[in-house]
Order: C-alpha cells, then structure tokens, then sequence
C-alpha cells in the first residue's frame, strides 16, 4: 500500500470531513484493530481520532499525507489505550483456559478460523512497538525508511522491531501455519 | 559482503532501496552463501503468508461512521463547537463508562445521605411541642441542653434542699 501524496499541501480546513471518514474511516479502523486487537475498541479509537482531526485541523500544515495525519492521531491514542489496558489487566485475576492443542484445532474447527484465531493470538503477544512494525511491513507494505517516518525513529531500529517481531511471531505460531519455517535453500530470487 | 552485511540489509533488499554497488554485492553474496538464501527465501515465504493472513484478518472490520455524522464541516477556527465537545464528551464517556458509572454512584449515595439527614427523625432531640404551658405557641429551633437547678420546699419547719436535672430546649422562638 504506497504512501498516499494526492493530499499532500493542501490544509485540512478546506476538506470535506466527511470525505475524509469516508476514505480513511475503514483503513483506520483495521490498522486500530491489529494494533489492540478488539474491534469495539478499535472504533471508539478511530471516532477519537476524527475528533481529534477536527479539533486540531488547523494545526494541520498539509506536510504529510491526509492518512499519515491521521494515523499519527491514532497511534497515540492506540499506545495510550493499550498502556492503560496493560495496567489494568494486571490487577485482573487470570482464569487458565483448558489446554487445546494445535491438532484439536485443526480437527474440530476450520483452518480460516484456526489460523485467525492464532494470528490474533500470537500478534497480541508481542509489544506494541513490535506489533505495529509488523502492521506496517505487512499489512501496509511500507518500506523501512516508511516505517520509520512514521513511527518517528531510526531505520536500524525499525530493522531491529522487525527482525524480532517476525521471529517472535515464527516461534509463537505452531508448525501447521509455519510454512515458512519448513523453508528449503532452493534459490526464489532469480539468482 | 558477510553474511552480517547481508542480514544487516534484507530488507532494504527486498525492498529494492539499495543502492547499485551494494545491491550488486548483496547478489555476488547470495550466489555463493546457502543460508542467506535460506534466510531470504524464509523472509519472502512469511511475507507471503502473512500479508494475506492480515488481509484477512480485517476483513471483516468496518468503521460505523454514524456516530460523526454530526461532525461534517471542518472548523475554521481553533475554537471547539458545541457538537465537536459534545460528540468528544460522549466518546470520552463510552471509554470511561467505569468511571463515569462510580461517580454518578457517589453522587446517588450523596444526595442519599444528604435526604436521610435531612428527614429521619432524630432520637436524641424532643420531639417539639406545638403548645407551650403558657398557652404560647413556639417552635423548637436548637438542640437540646442538660441543666442543674437547685429547689427549696418549706414544710412546716423544715426545708428541704434538693437539685432536679432537667433537659431544656436551649433556645426556642415565641409568636
């Protein structure tokens, strides 16, 4: 998904807010949903972040993308969310669930819902930070340099979340999903 | 190019943002290294699998705009309208509906103890008296007061010294 610059230069004073939700509601929305995982927080995120748009709309000097803009408003509000859930969650008594194995799974529901079910389950697992990398590598196919422009650190630390993240993923998802893992050495690279 | 050099450069390769000369160095590597290519090829094949993975994920994942539906115009001045806080207030209030919920329980049990003070009948007062002796009619306005008094009874010859406790109203207003 390459960067949008249709929007670029232009003050979002002279935007049709409407337009704007319509456009970039639903892409918001999902990037809300990877980061925190919960829909229902996921669009409480995004409704903050058009309030927040509008608020500071004349802040908005038209530097970045209209998507860019907005996903910054988000990714504050999502690691702020996440960092108050994180505490609160310690203080919830956690009830262990019976012990079901990959086999199970596979066996009783279908693959579509397994694989879901673990991909949620082993992105949840990893930090924010980590998370959002893999976010922006994968689902928004962004560039190091991109990510790094918008998380707003080092391209050596954007490689550094990325190695880690895409590891720490490899290890959490069981051998069934992990295809990639049963690579050969056979050369895919045209070389 | 090392095997570090290269790993330090996966993904600006995949990216193709390398430069020429180390773009050139990094294929020279591949040719010759197996587990570099390994490693590639273990890069690509989760790419492969997660993107679509992801894609899917959310698929299913939809903004409700209705709740902004209020929200259409754009502000021209750094001054919040009446529906921009409105609208902020509310979503505030969805987030933090724990907390809104204990302090409109404070507020409940408040106004509870305020009505309870201000109604229940209170044990150690008296109750007023619409009549007074003097056939004055008055209305009990302070609390109550213990007071000591001392009498002298004459009978025939002998006196009789005694002290009597009474409970007083402490200030009472006469019509």
């Amino acid at each position: 998904m390459a960067e949008e610059k249709a929007d670029s230069r232009r003050p979002l004073g002279q935007l049709d807010f409407q337009q704007l939700v319509e456009s970039h509601g639903d892409r918001l929305i999902r990037s809300a949903f990877l980061l925190c995982g919960d829909a229902s927080e996921a669009q409480d995120l995004v409704q903050e972040t058009f309030v927040q748009a509008l608020k500071g709309a004349s802040r908005f000097r038209g530097d970045s993308s209209d998507y860019t803009w907005l996903y910054g408003i988000l990714r504050n509000l999502c690691f702020r969310h996440l960092r108050i859930r994180k505490r609160l969650s310690i203080r919830e008594e956690v009830v262990p669930e019976p012990e079901e194995t990959a086999s199970d799974l596979i066996q009783s529901e279908s693959d579509v819902k397994f694989c879901s079910a673990r991909l949620s389950e082993a992105l949840q697992s990893l930090s924010p930070d980590h998370r959002e990398v893999i976010l922006l590598r994968y689902y928004e196919n962004l560039r190091i340099e991109e990510i790094a422009l918008r998380t707003g650190v080092s391209n050596g630390t954007v490689k550094s979340r990325v190695h880690y993240a895409v590891r720490a993923l490899r290890q959490f998802l069981p051998t069934e999903m992990n295809v990639f893992a049963t690579a050969g050495t056979n050369n895919t690279t045209g070389l | 190019m090392t095997c570090q050099d290269f790993n330090d450069n996966l993904y600006r390769y995949l990216d193709e943002s390398l430069d020429e000369q180390t773009r050139a160095a990094a294929v020279e590597h591949l040719r010759s290294c197996s587990d570099c290519r390994a490693e590639l090829k273990q890069e690509e094949q989760f790419a492969a699998f997660l993107t679509p993975a992801l894609k899917r994920e959310v698929a299913g994942v939809f903004f409700d705009a209705r709740p902004l539906s209020g929200l259409t115009t754009a502000p021209q001045s750094g001054i919040p309208s009446l529906a921009e806080l409105l609208a902020g207030w509310l979503i505030s209030l969805r987030r933090h509906a724990g907390l809104a919920a204990l302090a409109s329980a404070a507020v409940i049990l408040l106004l509870g103890l305020t009505a309870v003070q201000r109604f229940a009948p209170q044990a150690d007062r008296p109750a007023p008296e619409a009549q007074g002796s003097s056939g004055q009619e008055f209305s009990v306005i302070n609390a109550p007061l213990e007071r000591e008094s001392h009498f002298f009874e004459r009978s025939g010859n002998t006196v009789r010294d005694g002290v009597t406790w009474h409970r007083a109203v402490a200030h009472a207003r006469f019509h």
